[in-house]
């Protein structure tokens, strides 16, 4: 009798209580994109891209009559804080929001300068977030990149995420996503980028990299620098390079295959300094001299061109970055970090690198010439 | 008494593994050892070698008998009995903790709005049912389980591994950048949790139908967990970094989730769930089973079933009340317990040790 009572109340406490958290998947309101900046006094303001499944499933989708994108509904409010600014939103939609598809984050500048722990926090506290979102910053007002309406995809964030996605996939552009930028917020050795975005009327184009200094955006670099910069942070993020003959006229372009980087560092007492090397190669794949390339003498004159040209490229990113902006966004902390741990107990990271000398050194490697024989 | 469960040496390794790995990935209390952790967990099995070798020869000597008679003909009543009913406190307390853990877990980064006590009470209760049905069902139980556990564990870290772009060797260094108190005083804490949790099985080892090779199989099996846990440690530290990993309350959970292998692989936190889910189940039942099962022996009982509804009550209360918030779990697994288990899981042993060596040597008992 006693084991029976027993399993009655358990049960009916279990099924009193235990659906409390259950949402079925057509009842979701899926915020696809999040847009945050600063608003006046303080405020933030907010702009949520939430998915509308039903409206997607039928017809071409694209773009209806009065400017409103099929299968996206776009919520704007105000707010001090961010999970009032949801409170506010759940009011409007009929389903819970949920943000367990967010795909990228897309903060303006204005509040990126002013400081992001705040949103940090938040995205970090909420067990819905995934860390494979795209942490993006744009220039502008946030709310231009969530009104993109890409001709590819039927949803700007899905667009967001395959062009950014293939960039890494091309080795064009490394897939800084906002777990990424966690982590180096987070440390004390290295600060943190995010990417920059442009957006268009139906596209969007990285527009280069975000400077952080802890959770304060305190500059940016245009995508030639970018690529720069990562080239020697990473090894990573190849575009074309353009330089002239040596000999005679006209131009060759430069296509990078691969890249190494090793980042030396030297200690003396507590002073440090550093030596990159950077090693890429790659093929030639267009040029518009005419002097043939089948020469062993002349194609050693294009790589130290190229590597020349390179590495003026990648010093001038490190002087903007070490004199100018005084962050060690390459994670030359790191390496004192990981190799000189007393060292580096001793040194103010922070106020230290702006004087450390760091000296780069590139070399390039052609190593094909396409299917043209000249 | 009737309990005449039997288990084999392999059900008794896997029993093991899945009590030492069951919620350890959940918590990873190393405390200042920090980006050495993954040492300390190494070190901290190396030192719980100590307290397992003297509960197998605590077990060897006394054979088929209960620690719960042993300790007290070894120590007298006076002594003895007070400090066998301190032990049931502790495993109850510490299945309490379990069943929290995991309920902890759901509530933060499953279901937010479901009670804990719904957690705490369905996870308790399910372990109360197999408790009923006896040691024999549990291990039957470990043999399914466990070697998915061990499975699921490995393959999350190969697989967290071998996803491009989020392993960072890197993070590892500087190896002993903390120093090496700070690496003993990390070691100290993984001793005590998950290892030194381990007494429990002072209390299995009767029901053994083999003690011959129980030295080795239980060794062995602690070398293994330590070596996956430590891994795991690794997997994690390098996923996430040392600073990001303080930031962070289920780090395993977080570094599991970026897994992503060819579009394919990816979303995989539900293994992790399962495997804290399961591990800590087996965990709790086992709790339960030498609670009940060692009351009912000192209080004389023929049966131990009966209290296996009231205990099971008791701990899913205790879980719920035990803690006021999370922050004061992650603080007493840090400060408190360390000290809290030493007593049992190594100075009582050693004493009922040397009193019975002392013993046997001035007359056969």
């Amino acid at each position: 009798m006693l084991k029976i009572v027993a399993f009655v109340l358990v049960v009916l406490y279990l099924g009193s209580q235990g659906w409390k958290s259950s949402r079925d998947i057509e009842n979701r309101a899926f915020v696809m994109m999040a847009g945050i900046d600063a608003a006046p006094g303080g405020n933030l303001s907010l702009t949520y891209n939430i998915a509308i499944p039903a409206a997607l499933g039928a017809g071409g989708g694209g773009e209806s009559e009065g400017g409103e994108q099929e299968g996206i509904l776009r919520l704007k409010t105000e707010a001090k804080s961010i999970v009032e600014a949801r409170h506010t939103m759940q009011g409007k939609v009929a389903n819970p929001i949920f943000f367990g598809h967010l795909q990228a984050i897309v903060i303006g500048k204005e509040l990126a300068e002013r400081g992001v722990r705040q949103v940090l926090d938040v995205l970090l506290r909420n067990a819905d977030i995934r860390r494979k979102s795209w942490f993006l910053v744009t220039e502008g007002n946030p709310e231009e990149v969530l009104e993109v309406k890409p001709k590819q995809e039927k949803l700007p964030s899905l667009y967001i995420n395959r062009a950014l996605e293939m960039e890494s996939y091309l080795q064009m552009f490394p897939a800084l996503r906002f777990g990424q930028f966690m982590i180096t917020e987070s440390r004390s050795d290295q600060e943190p980028v995010a990417i920059m975005v442009k957006p268009d009327k139906d596209s969007i184009t990285i527009a280069g990299l975000a400077i952080f200094k802890g959770d304060k955006m305190v500059g940016q670099l245009n995508a030639t620098e970018a690529h720069h910069f990562l080239l020697t942070a990473r090894g990573y993020g190849f575009q074309p390079t353009l330089v002239p003959c040596p000999r005679g006229e006209g131009e060759l372009v430069f296509v990078t295959t691969g890249a190494k980087r090793s980042i030396r560092p030297h200690v003396e007492g507590n002073k440090v300094s550093f030596s990159v090397l950077v090693k890429v190669e790659g093929n030639i794949m267009e040029k518009t001299s005419s002097t043939s390339l089948r020469d062993e003498d002349y194609l050693r004159a294009v790589e130290s061109s190229i590597a020349s040209k390179l590495q003026r490229d990648l010093r001038t990113v490190l002087h903007r970055l070490q004199k100018e902006l005084k962050v060690d966004s390459y994670g030359f902390g790191q390496t004192i970090r990981a190799r000189y741990p007393k060292v580096w107990k001793e040194i103010d990271w922070r106020k230290e690198f702006p004087d450390v000398p760091i000296n780069i050194q590139v070399e390039a490697k052609i190593r094909r010439l396409g299917m043209a024989a000249n | 008494m009737r309990e005449e469960g039997q288990i084999s040496q392999q059900q008794f390794a896997f029993l093991l593994t899945a009590y030492l790995v069951g919620r350890s990935t959940l918590l990873t209390p190393v405390g200042p050892a920090k980006q050495d952790g993954w040492l300390a967990v190494l070190m901290g099995a190396l030192l719980a070698g100590i307290p397992a070798l003297i509960w197998l020869a605590l077990g060897q000597r006394f054979g088929r008998q209960s620690p719960v008679t042993y300790i007290r003909q070894t120590l007298g009543e006076f002594l003895g009995l007070p400090l066998v009913i301190l032990y049931f406190w502790l495993f109850l307390h510490m299945g309490a903790g379990v069943a929290r853990n995991m309920s902890e877990m759901y509530v933060t980064a499953l279901m937010p709005e479901t009670p804990i006590l719904v957690f705490s009470a369905a996870i308790v209760f399910l372990a109360a049912s197999s408790v009923r049905s006896g040691v024999e069902c549990i291990s039957r139980l470990a043999e399914i389980l466990t070697p998915w556990l061990v499975l699921f564990v490995m393959s999350l870290n190969v697989l967290t591994l071998s996803t491009p772009n989020l392993v960072h060797w890197q993070y590892l260094k500087p190896i002993l950048g903390s120093g090496w108190l700070n690496l003993l005083r990390g070691a100290f804490l993984s001793f005590a949790f998950p290892f030194s949790e381990a007494v429990v099985f002072g209390f299995v080892f009767p029901h053994l139908n083999d003690s011959r090779s129980m030295r080795r199989y239980t060794l062995v099996t602690m070398a293994f967990v330590a070596v996956l846990l430590s891994v795991t440690y690794v997997r994690n530290l390098v996923v996430l970094g040392p600073y990001e990993i303080a930031h962070l309350t289920f780090p395993s959970l977080t570094a599991v989730e970026q897994i992503d292998l060819g579009d394919f692989f990816q979303r995989l936190e539900p293994l992790i769930i399962l495997i804290w889910t399961f591990g800590g189940f087996l965990k709790l039942a086992i709790l339960l089973y030498v609670v009940c099962l060692g009351s009912a022996q000192l209080l004389g009982l023929k049966d131990y079933r009966v209290l296996v509804l009231p205990f099971a009550i008791l701990m899913t209360c205790l879980s719920v009340l035990i803690y006021e918030n999370f922050a004061q779990v992650e603080e007493f697994y840090s400060t408190i317990y360390p000290l809290y288990t030493l007593p049992f899981a190594l100075l009582l042993p050693a004493l009922v040790l040397a009193i019975a060596l002392i013993r046997g040597k001035l007359h056969v008992p």
